[in-house]
């Protein structure tokens, strides 16, 4: 899966619970963070400390990385349109049909390491399971606890009302 | 007393505002869904605020645009609020204090759309003989609610129907 000229060099990466994973560097570069990194530092024996990632996402994340390793690197052109897609490939989709608080931490781990396409799928996904449902329905999904008082709720409810109507 | 099981596993891991906002700017036009978000909690609230209302005049609808005039209103100052309602002001709204500032969050500005909301807004809300005046009033006030320093306005749509033609003030 790696480029002719790339092939074979690899770059140690080390999650915050000290597992080491030794990763070729086209696969690493998904991440904008590591790319940088890398370019930076050159060619190095030195693995990389990733104090946010643990190794069961990092593990997740690079599963991701090298999937998508071939494809071109994100724009940041269109961003309003490509906001409003919501569509999610299936090989994606399977890689986030996991427990919630896995796709969080994919998302965290996401955000963190800059990897923008797999942040937008993260995002995405909750975007979805968002959709449609109530206040109460969504702090039962995410465990979010109502900090409102009862005045509050009912003036935000009124200010906002006329994004309620059809 | 034994605690199901579903208790013991709910979700415990949580998003930062960041990833919360990305998540938000895909339902930017899912207004049904945003209005649930902004009551989910105060984070979610203050988050999903300013994209909720960064261009609420997008659409027209009869049930709905004149009411987002109603919540501008309560961002006038009290002096502004005065003269609406010496003008003849039917409802409450001079003595509310909106929560936010909402004039602020507006980057996109769709005037034949407000036009048509600020005219229903002015016949429901005034006992007023002359109401093309106190439109005429309540048009120069949001103007400069919308249009002032910190105006965050990126778009601004004008389509040049006849009978609301408005481009005295562009």
């Amino acid at each position: 899966m790696t480029s002719e000229s790339s092939e074979g060099k690899k770059v140690t990466l080390k999650s915050c619970d000290d597992v080491e994973f030794k990763v070729e560097i086209p696969v690493a570069s998904r991440s904008i963070l590591l790319k940088n990194m890398i370019e930076d530092v050159g060619e190095t024996d030195q693995s990389i400390p990733l104090p946010n990632v643990n190794e069961k996402v990092l593990k997740k994340v690079l599963e991701w990385c090298q999937h998508h390793v071939n494809d071109p690197q994100p724009t940041n052109d269109d961003d309003d349109s490509r906001r409003r897609n919501t569509e999610i490939d299936d090989w994606d989709q399977r890689f986030l049909n996991v427990e919630q608080d896995m796709l969080f931490e994919i998302i965290l781990a996401a955000n963190y390491l800059d990897i923008k396409p797999l942040l937008d799928i993260g995002c995405k996904t909750v975007a979805n399971m968002i959709k449609g449902k109530s206040p109460e329905e969504i702090r039962n999904t995410f465990n979010i606890v109502n900090d409102f008082t009862p005045e509050e709720e009912e003036q935000i409810r009124k200010e906002n009302e006329w994004a309620e109507d059809r | 007393m034994i605690t199901p099981k579903r208790c013991l596993t709910r979700p415990c891991v949580n998003l930062i505002p960041d990833c919360l906002l990305e998540i938000f700017s895909y339902l930017k036009y899912d207004r049904k869904t945003l209005f649930s978000c902004i009551r989910v909690n105060r984070l979610w609230c203050r988050l999903a605020i300013p994209i909720l209302w960064s261009s609420p005049f997008k659409y027209y609808s009869q049930s709905y645009t004149y009411k987002i005039i109603n919540t501008y209103i309560t961002c006038l100052n009290i002096q502004d609020k005065v003269i609406l309602k010496n003008l003849g002001l039917k409802n409450c709204l001079i003595n509310m204090k909106s929560l936010f500032y909402y004039p602020r969050f507006l980057e996109s500005f769709v005037i034949d759309n407000y036009t048509l909301g600020l005219k229903k807004w002015v016949k429901e809300n005034f006992q007023n003989e002359n109401l093309l005046r106190a439109q005429q009033i309540v048009d120069n006030m949001m103007m400069d609610l919308i249009f002032n320093d910190n105006c965050s306005l990126k778009k601004f749509k004008y389509v040049n129907y006849i009978e609301i033609s408005r481009i005295d003030f562009l």
